[in-house]
């Protein structure tokens, strides 16, 4: 799997940014630049970035992550990781991203949506 | 016993380049056996350093190559990526865990590298790394 598929929706809490696939050299600049239209004008106070099926990243996906962050938080807004697979959370907790990023286990979780609703 | 011949590839500075040279590596480690995990230690790793070959050694100058030397036998997998750049010096690279770097977009690659193999060397000139993975071996201790 070494393409990466984005998926953007909007709910009245968050926007969902669904990826699916390798966040690499190839998948890349689709990612910033998706993320880049996502945080210059965020339509809600959250922006999840649903990382289920996200099956690799390197530093570069990494970078765009932290760029939307950053620019998210400029605009008051946050950027939450949701449910990155094993391989992937290895990668953020060995560059200790983990510090950095919020990180939440599911989506409905994240968009506050209870068990029994 | 015959020692298998390192495998010599040289590409334009290109990510499309790029990303064929590390399939075709990866192909083969699956092939030879190696577990998901090394798998991805590799993708990782040749990920990391093709595109600072690229991006920063070459400046992304598509007239300028890279070169990528490979070699996987039962035990260990050799890749050696060299650029045409000045080269750095890896001890200059901040430590981007540090809170200060944290947020920095870049600079992690060698972190990577460094978790992820089990042997990352460089030339003296920075512009040549040689990359070690052997089969079941931890790899280094920040990735564990």
């Amino acid at each position: 799997m070494n393409e990466l598929e984005i998926t953007i929706e909007s709910h009245e809490q968050a926007v969902v940014v669904t990826l699916k696939g390798s966040a690499g050299m190839e998948g890349n600049t689709a990612l910033r630049d998706a993320l880049r239209k996502v945080a210059a004008n965020p339509l809600a106070a959250k922006v999840l970035v649903n990382m289920e099926q996200l099956a690799f990243t390197s530093s570069l996906g990494l970078g765009a992550l932290i760029e939307a962050h950053t620019q998210l938080q400029h605009h008051g807004a946050e950027l939450v990781l949701v449910n990155p697979n094993p391989a992937v959370m290895k990668v953020l907790k060995t560059t200790q991203l983990v510090r950095l990023f919020k990180i939440q286990n599911s989506l409905r979780e994240a968009l506050g949506i209870s068990a029994t609703d | 016993m015959t020692c298998p011949y390192y495998q010599d590839i040289t590409i334009p500075s290109r990510y499309p380049h790029a990303k064929a040279v590390e399939d075709r590596i990866v192909l083969e480690a699956q092939q030879t056996g190696y577990d998901e995990e090394s798998i991805f230690a590799l993708r990782l790793s040749l990920e990391e350093s093709l595109t600072n070959a690229i991006r920063h050694g070459n400046a992304s100058d598509a007239s300028k190559h890279v070169s990528v030397k490979y070699r996987i036998t039962q035990d260990r997998i050799d890749v050696v990526i060299s650029d045409e750049g000045s080269g750095f010096d890896p001890c200059s690279i901040p430590d981007p865990t540090q809170p200060e770097f944290l947020s920095r977009p870049s600079g992690r690659g060698i972190l990577l590298m460094r978790a992820y193999m089990n042997e990352v060397t460089f030339n003296s000139k920075g512009n040549r790394v040689h990359l070690v993975k052997f089969r079941n071996h931890q790899a280094g201790s920040q990735a564990s």
